[in-house]
């Protein structure tokens, strides 16, 4: 049962508890108030009874006195009959005492009855003496009614006290048990819930446990304050969620500062290298030509080219990384034969004087479809630096190339058997500005770093492995999704 | 003037030559080259033998060194050099740094050792200033 119906039930009974018991003060009141009126009926009965005596001995008849104490005599019977309700009635009639109303209609007849022997008198239909006789026999009557009526009414009132008294004792003693009990299962079930919420155990046994012993307001505040939790507790997982995402990117970001210090440090440096360089040289080819030595003033001019051409590599190494940063996104079906080939052809003079052997495989099921710039510049660098960095104590410097593709991937492989990455220093492969042979070749040490850039923004993966026998380099770019 | 011998370690070529070409114009006739910080320290821990190889021209005195280089940069060189130094007692062997890098930072890390005596910024050098410079050690 709900805990609000308890106290529903809990109200009705202090209810009916309260109305039976002052019913019964009003029932017994009323016993009372009967026992008064018999006796004003008496004591205007005795002065009825004075006033005849007199006329006995030779007084007039007062009529209107007369007349004025019959009608109150009447009053009484008339209260007692107004008094009376239904239940009296059927007490009454069930106790044997039903009779006393009667008395009280009988009475109002009679007095009506002596009345009329007064109106007889005014009007001369009978003489004074008779009408004395007849008021005689009146006072008997009121006083025989008087006396037959006190005794059905202390019946009534006595039996109303007996079954009354005990009735409310009993419904008080009821409710007081009833009340109790209702009290103990309130208080027990909260009791109960407690020890429920305070037990160990895991939280579907003890959900299990509340569907079976909760029920009612009980378990309507346990799943308030449930959702109530749970919501709390999904905000705080998204707050931390959140959070935690806010220390990824500001320490991505920090990466990226730092990252973008050393290439403003590194370019800064590398570009004015050459141009320093530039300078010095340049005084020397003044100092010969003024001095008459041209043939130093040749040879250090074209040291002047040679370091113009290394900037201009450097410059275009940087344009590309930015090229590598930004959106380039023009996708289309590459043809991957002519891109090696076009990476070839910067080295064709370096091919034919080192007898560099370049095996091409292409097995394609269907074109490669990706983004060209990028596509290009991962196949020039990888194909270059294998061209570049070829070991010329070994017999014959070759690369292979091989680009397949399966369900989800392009696969661009280039093995070359070049000088390979001393093994300390392999993990800076990618880094910038790193130059691992800088006798064999002034590379702008950006190759590899483009490189991973491009892979990366194709959502692709690069490795490397590589020793003195050489090094080979696995590209992975996955298909496009088309939608 | 003394025959002075001096040390260059840069990793670029075209330094070297204008370097070595600078120092030949103020009276330099031994100059060592290195292109890394280590190779460098390699042939100073080949004392003995180089002393032996470059008859009183070895050990050098000045050494002008690089700070951007692939395997050993100049910071890397300047630590081993101090352990080295002690080791073989080349206290009279000085360092002058020789770099492209103007980045007072670069120049206070190069200062914290004692035995780097000038900070020699590329480009900016002249035969004169070379020629001055080298006036000490001779």
């Amino acid at each position: 049962m709900k805990i609000s119906t308890k106290l529903l039930v809990i109200v009705i009974l202090t209810l009916a508890e309260i109305s039976l018991t002052l019913w019964s003060v009003f029932e017994i009141s009323k016993g009372a108030k009967f026992h008064q009126l018999n006796s004003l009926h008496l004591k205007y009965s005795a002065v009825f009874s004075e006033q005849v005596d007199k006329l006995n001995s030779g007084y007039q008849i007062d009529t209107d006195m007369l007349r004025h104490t019959i009608e109150q005599i009447r009053q009484q019977p008339t209260e007692c009959l107004a008094q009376v309700n239904i239940l009296n009635e059927i007490i009454m009639k069930q106790i044997g005492t039903y009779h006393a109303l009667g008395i009280c209609e009988q009475d109002i007849i009679e007095s009506n009855n002596a009345l009329a022997i007064l109106d007889k008198f005014d009007n001369k239909e009978i003489d004074e003496e008779s009408a004395i006789v007849e008021l005689k026999n009146y006072v008997l009557i009121f006083n025989e009614n008087s006396s037959l009526f006190e005794k059905p009414i202390a019946d009534t009132v006595s039996f109303v006290m007996r079954t009354m008294i005990p009735m409310v004792i009993f419904i008080s003693l009821f409710n007081i048990i009833f009340i109790g009990y209702m009290s103990r299962s309130i208080s027990g079930s909260i009791r109960g819930l407690i020890s429920l919420m305070s037990s160990e155990g895991n939280n579907d046994e003890l959900e299990r446990k509340i569907d079976q012993n909760v029920s009612g307001e009980l378990k309507e505040l346990l799943d308030v304050t449930k959702e109530r939790l749970t919501n709390e507790i999904m905000m705080n997982e998204v707050n931390e969620k959140l959070e935690a995402v806010v220390t990824a990117r500001t320490r991505s970001l920090e990466k990226a500062n730092s990252e973008l210090e050393q290439f403003a440090y590194r370019t800064s440096h590398d570009l004015k290298a050459p141009l320093t360089s530039t300078k010095g040289l340049a005084r020397f080819i003044i100092q010969d030509i003024e001095g008459g030595q041209l043939e130093n003033a040749k040879d250090d001019a074209s040291k002047i080219v040679e370091q113009m051409g290394k900037l201009e590599s450097l410059v275009e190494g940087i344009l590309s990384l930015s090229a590598a940063n930004s959106d380039v996104e023009n996708i289309k079906a590459l043809d991957i034969r002519k891109l090696i080939d076009e990476s070839k052809e910067p080295y064709s003079g370096d091919l034919e004087s080192m007898n560099f052997k370049v095996v091409e495989s292409i097995q394609l099921e269907s074109p490669m479809i990706s983004e060209e710039v990028r596509v290009k510049q991962i196949i020039d660098n990888l194909v270059s630096n294998a061209i570049k960095y070829a070991d010329k104590a070994k017999e014959q410097p070759c690369v292979n190339i091989s680009v397949y593709d399966d369900l989800d991937n392009y696969y661009l492989d280039v093995e070359d058997n070049g000088l390979g990455i001393p093994e300390h220093r392999q993990n800076e492969v990618f880094q910038m500005f790193k130059r691992f042979h800088p006798t064999v070749n002034k590379g702008s040490g950006l190759g590899m770093s483009i490189i991973k850039k491009h892979v990366d923004s194709l959502n692709g993966s690069i490795e490397m492995k590589s020793s003195e026998k050489g090094t080979k380099f696995s590209v992975v770019i996955p298909r496009e999704i088309t939608e | 003037m003394k025959e002075l011998s001096v040390l260059i370690v840069d990793d670029s070529e075209i330094d070297r030559y204008i370097l070595t070409r600078q120092l030949r114009e103020s009276g330099v006739k031994n100059i060592f080259e290195q292109d890394d910080g280590s190779s460098a320290i390699k042939q100073l821990e080949e004392f003995e033998a180089n002393s032996d190889l470059y008859e009183g021209k070895f050990p050098p005195v000045i050494i002008f060194l690089d700070i951007n280089m692939p395997n050993l940069g100049g910071f890397g060189f300047l630590k081993k050099f101090a352990e080295v130094r002690k080791e073989l007692g080349l206290e009279s062997c000085v360092i002058m740094m020789y770099s492209s890098s103007e980045r007072q930072e670069d120049k206070e890390n190069a200062y914290q050792f004692d035995f780097v005596k000038d900070y020699i910024v590329k480009g900016e050098l002249t035969s004169e200033d070379l020629k001055r410079k080298l006036t000490p050690f001779c």
